[in-house]
């Protein structure tokens, strides 16, 4: 993953971490901030059941 | 504001101020709770994957971004020095702080040492990569390893 990349994710993941709402992205939530990084396949599904 | 998040912002309001994860017993004075409280909170913020522990409980390993113990990614904002558990989370101190910053680091493979700027709008353009080892379904197994 490029810098640039990475960026756009420490900034939805972290951008508000430090507000009384924050939390932790969940499941659907993470797999839409993968997929707008280009990031489709199972590796980045943190429901995949591809790695038991 | 409920219970959990007054702890939760105690952390990390402590941690961005200084640059170090508090003590329990430091979040217990800022909250106005005895440690056992805290330590509930604690439980229940690491059910919530907003928390790493060490076995005892009450002693934080991870507040992501933030590290707890000294890691070999170090960002700089402010002139007070983080710790980050990964390149994703050094990054992640800057975006969370709302400030610049510079990330000290090593590439894992070459063991080059790496330094990069980090404004607001984000990183000076580099050629580094950010590789992750582990699949999104197993970080938490063991994110230390992850």
């Amino acid at each position: 993953m490029r810098m640039d990349q990475l960026w756009q994710l420490a900034v939805t993941w972290y951008g508000a971490r430090l507000e009384p709402v924050s939390r932790r992205p969940a499941a659907n939530e993470m797999r839409e901030i993968f997929a707008r990084l280009g990031l489709h396949d199972a590796f980045w599904d943190p429901q995949a059941d591809t790695f038991q | 504001m409920g219970f959990d998040t007054a702890v939760k912002l105690a952390i990390y309001t402590s941690t961005a101020d200084s640059g170090r994860i508090p003590s329990i017993k430091a979040v217990a004075q800022r909250v106005h709770a005895s440690t056992d409280e805290v330590a509930q909170a604690y439980a229940r913020l690491r059910a919530s994957r907003l928390l790493l522990l060490e076995r005892d409980g009450t002693t934080i390993r991870m507040a992501p971004p933030f590290s707890g113990v000294p890691t070999q990614h170090r960002v700089v904002v402010g002139g007070i020095e983080y710790f980050a558990n990964c390149a994703w989370d050094a990054l992640g101190i800057s975006a969370a702080l709302h400030r610049p910053g510079t990330v000290h680091s090593r590439c894992e493979q070459s063991h080059e040492p790496l330094d990069l700027s980090v404004a607001l709008t984000g990183p000076e353009p580099s050629t580094w990569l950010f590789h992750c080892l582990v699949p999104a379904a197993k970080w938490w197994d063991d994110l230390v390893f992850t």
